[in-house]
């Protein structure tokens, strides 16, 4: 067992090591260029880029429009997802074959989706047609992974639990969704990661680096800084960005925990 | 065994992390870059460098004496001769450039002539013409076939002359392609020779040749083109008989014409930038040594490591002679960005690749602290220049020999823009240019009108639109774009941006917008109203000009193109453009600049071309961003040049913030509110994120 685990970890050590080199090395250098004044002048300043951006009316709007997508679109996403894998289950196995319609968003060009969407949603202040685009785009892989973990529950489980009194929500509440919670975690957190992806439809869609202020996010204000060659508002934005996600993560796991 | 698997990521972590983390590798002068606070820099004349020897252009150069030509050839002693079509004589000049003799030649538009043996001959009317300087008489030496053609060059070796003719096409030879991507252009070309002995005619056994040049009294070389690797030189003897091919494999480009300097054994060139020496061992090396635009196809010559050439110089074709050994230089080639080719400063002998990127790109490029390429040419109509000149993304140039005395000699708002806020010389300036306006005094008498009374766009508007639309009685152009780009770049440079806040909210933006929005469907429409000079019915120069009222360009056209006139005309003066009120600002100047990498592997090397671009700038004196000059004969500079002296220079935004939002206002009837707040809410948040 020993030499299997110890060959195991050798064989990680590629992955790892590609891990290192393209993500944990750039973000500690990204995490450096946020602590200086910027990247040509490479003056130290310690928190002062971060405190800048606290302060900065923008940055606030920007991470609460991305913030606003994932409490308000991604949870929207995951409904909706449970409710149509639900709605499949109810469906006969030819009409099923249908899940495989939800995927088709997700591999349409995106020019073309846009193209269509413009059409359809008059471009203007309001950041549903993006909110709209997000849940149309994602909807069909949460729908094939629920979908999927709906076809892994045990019926006789839920006889059990009937035979015992459970009925109704009571059912769903202590059986369905501890059993789905990991499903569910997963595809919230990769809803959470679509959120961030949703830029380059957003961009797209609003055809300029500032949209209006519903539709600015922190991909725009990062973005923008690129250009104006701010690399450590840019970097800071990162940090910021990451550690936003690491929160919402470990909330994730924790209530995962809790309802296993 | 977990512990040391751990310890071994662990240390594989620290490597990689202290690897990358390592600063960019120390050139050969150390890192002599400045600090934010200046005060430790290494000087850069402290650094232990062989410099290359300077390129002196003014001894390099030397301009013939400015009588028209149309070609030109050389006999054994550097005399050159040169033809003027319109005037049809030729002119002898000696080897110090001054024209000693003038002879009529009767024969009507000669397209090519050489000098050897002590005779001039000449094509014309598809005849070819011996002609005795010394009697001034011509004799007919062949009858050519056909009256569809063109003789390209004519040059002698040993007893024959041999002829570049063009449009004798031959289907065979028309397909003949290696790489579709090459730009070989078949024209119909064959190379002729003429025996002067016995006056034979004979047609050289070569497809696809290209061009000519003389490699020695009795040799050519040929460039010529074929489907198994492309583009080749071979030699040719005064026999006809064609060497061994040597290929180019690609690395020459696109050439326009070709000259061989047999002492240097190195050709010279010229394309679409100018002139350059190359090797023929290695091609890709290209040397440019001249910026300027050769006048037509084969009119470059070398001789006794000299070269010949004919080019558009100030408006004018001008014969320059060029000494090649002095304007050579043995330094590493440099590299370039660029946003834009419109302005690029003269070579001085340094090889320079330039390569145009998007501001996308460009940004990438800084802020990945590429140390690849050496400097960037800009202008600040790019938002990015400011951004550079902010943040500090430069070389600072405080230092640079001739840099101080190039300021010195600059008007003092240069200096201003050349200065970073941080105190820093951020930038090498090369050139301030501005729209103009140019106007006929006596016709706008004519019309009821005068210049200073036209000081707001308004009244000029107002004014051009009620101007009559025939042609017979005046002609004027004011391009559209450069009308409406020039209203809305006042409008930003000295209104819209007051502490970081934007205002668009003003009587001043709603009156130009509503005149733009009023006109753009009218202009859109074709309807003639700004433009009655594109639909001039008349091709004779001087016809043109005097129907003139006034016409708008950008003050960079006298210097680069030589495709107007204006200045050989004395009753054109230049006035700077409208204001938007009656209210006096400077004339908005948009700055060309050079901006070094602080990253460059050849750092030293872009330092000393820098200092010949210096000196150049200083010593050409033909320079509107210079305080002197030496425009004497052309008054009409002096009062663009007067136009620049009295402007600032404007650093641009994000065109995308105001032109979205304008577009749709003028274009998709957005109204003026939501417009005005949609640009001032884009524009705050540019200013403020």
């Amino acid at each position: 067992m020993r030499n299997y685990q110890r060959k195991c970890k050798y064989l990680l050590l590629p992955s790892l090591l590609g891990i290192l080199i393209f993500y944990a090395v750039p973000f500690v250098r990204v995490v450096y260029y946020s602590l200086i004044e910027n990247q040509f002048s490479k003056k130290w300043v310690g928190f002062e880029n971060y405190n800048t951006l606290f302060h900065n009316p923008y940055f606030r709007l920007a991470m609460k429009n991305s913030l606003l997508l994932i409490l308000v679109g991604v949870p929207v996403l995951v409904t909706g997802a449970m409710l149509v894998s639900v709605l499949f289950l109810k469906l006969n196995k030819r009409l099923k074959r249908l899940r495989l319609a939800f995927i088709l968003p997700m591999l349409l060009p995106t020019a073309g989706i846009i193209l269509a969407w413009r059409l359809v949603f008059a471009v203007g202040e309001s950041s549903v047609p993006v909110y709209a685009l997000f849940i149309w785009k994602n909807i069909g892989i949460a729908v094939i992974l629920c979908s999927a973990a709906f076809s892994l529950l045990d019926g006789e489980l839920y006889e059990a639990a009937k035979l015992d009194g459970a009925n109704g929500m009571k059912l769903h509440w202590y059986l369905t969704l501890p059993l789905l919670a990991p499903t569910l975690f997963f595809v919230t957190l990769l809803g959470i990661v679509y959120s961030f992806r949703i830029f380059r439809e957003s961009y797209l869609y609003y055809g300029s680096n500032y949209p209006p202020d519903a539709g600015y996010s922190l991909q725009y204000y990062m973005n923008n800084h690129f250009m104006k060659l701010n690399y450590q508002y840019l970097a800071s934005g990162a940090v910021i960005t990451t550690i936003l996600i690491c929160v919402i993560v470990a909330v994730g796991i924790r209530l995962q925990r809790r309802f296993e | 065994m977990k512990k040391h698997f751990s310890l071994f990521i662990l240390l594989i972590f620290c490597m990689l992390f202290s690897a990358c983390g390592k600063e960019k590798e120390q050139g050969d002068g150390g890192d002599i870059r400045e600090n934010v606070d200046g005060d430790k820099r290494e000087n850069y004349e402290d650094i232990n460098i062989d410099k290359p020897v300077s390129i002196d252009l003014s001894k390099a150069l030397l301009y013939y004496e400015d009588n028209p030509a149309s070609l030109f050839c050389l006999d054994e002693d550097g005399t050159v001769y040169t033809y003027d079509r319109e005037g049809k004589r030729i002119y002898e000049y000696n080897t110090e450039g001054k024209c000693v003799k003038k002879y009529p030649v009767e024969e009507e538009s000669i397209q090519t002539m050489c000098y050897q043996e002590q005779r001039l001959y000449y094509i014309a009317d598809y005849k070819l013409y011996a002609m005795d300087l010394a009697a001034g008489t011509s004799e007919i030496l062949f009858l050519f076939d056909g009256d569809t053609c063109w003789f390209r060059q004519m040059l002698g070796a040993g007893d024959s002359l041999f002829i570049l003719r063009k449009q004798q096409y031959d289907e065979k030879l028309e397909d003949v392609r290696f790489d579709e991507d090459d730009e070989y252009v078949y024209e119909g070309e064959e190379l002729l020779r003429y025996s002067c002995t016995d006056g034979k005619m004979e047609k050289i056994n070569i497809s696809n040749i290209k061009q000519i040049a003389k490699k020695s009294s009795k040799e050519l070389l040929v460039y010529a083109y074929d489907g198994e690797k492309g583009f080749y030189f071979a030699d040719c003897d005064a026999e006809g008989k064609i060497g061994k091919k040597q290929y180019t494999q690609m690395q020459l480009g696109v050439v326009e014409d070709i000259a061989y300097d047999s002492l240097l054994e190195q050709l010279v060139c010229t394309n679409a930038e100018g002139v350059f020496f190359a090797r023929q061992k290695k091609l890709s090396d290209k040397s440019y040594v001249f910026t300027e635009q050769p006048v037509g196809a084969a009119t470059l010559l070398c001789q006794d490591g000299f070269t010949y050439g004919l080019f558009y110089l100030d408006g004018a074709k001008r014969l320059i002679r060029m000494e090649n050994s002095l304007l050579t230089n043995e330094v590493p080639a440099l590299k370039a960005y660029t946003l834009s080719n419109y302005y690029l400063p003269q070579y001085y002998g340094y090889t320079i690749d330039y390569e145009q990127v998007l501001a996308e790109e460009m940004a990438m490029i800084l802020l990945a602290a590429d140390s690849d390429y050496d400097f960037l040419v800009l202008d600040s109509a790019h938002d990015l220049a400011g951004n550079i000149r902010r943040t500090g993304a430069y070389y600072p140039l405080g230092d640079l020999a001739g840099m101080e005395e190039l300021l010195a000699d600059c008007h003092a708002y240069v200096r201003e823009t050349a200065t970073a806020p941080n105190g820093n010389l951020w930038m090498l300036p090369l050139e301030m240019e501005c729209p103009v306006l140019l106007y006929n005094e006596e016709r706008m008498k004519i019309n009821g009108a005068e210049m200073a009374q036209m000081n707001t766009y308004t009244k000029f508007i107002d004014w051009v639109v009620g101007l009559p639309k025939d042609d017979d009685a005046c002609l004027y152009s004011v391009p559209y774009y450069l009308m409406t780009n020039d209203i809305l770049y006042q409008y930003l440079g000295n209104y819209a941006i007051q502490d970081k806040k934007s205002d668009f909210h003003t009587d001043v933006f709603h009156t130009y917008m509503d005149i733009m929005r009023k006109y753009d469907a009218r202009v859109n429409a074709e309807e003639i109203i700004f433009d009655t000079a594109r639909y001039a019915d008349t091709t004779n120069q001087d016809e043109y000009y005097s129907k003139i009222l006034f016409s708008v360009h950008r003050s960079s056209i006298f210097r680069k193109e030589g495709f107007y006139h204006y200045d050989e005309y004395d009753y054109f003066h230049a006035a700077p453009m409208p204001m938007l009120e009656e209210k006096k600002y400077k004339n908005q100047a948009e700055a060309w600049m050079i901006v070094v990498n602080p990253n460059s592997k050849r750092l030293k090397w872009v330092l000393t071309y820098l200092e010949e671009v210096c000196k150049g700038i200083r010593a050409d004196k033909n320079s509107f961003m210079l305080q002197t000059n030496d425009f004497g004969d052309r008054p009409l500079w002096q009062e663009i040049h007067g136009i620049i002296a009295d402007a600032e220079v404007y650093f641009a935004y994000p065109e995308e913030i105001i032109t979205d939002e304008l577009y749709r206002y003028r274009m998709e009837g957005q109204s003026y509110e939501d417009t005005v707040n949609e640009m001032e809410r884009k524009m705050n948040m540019y200013l403020n994120e």
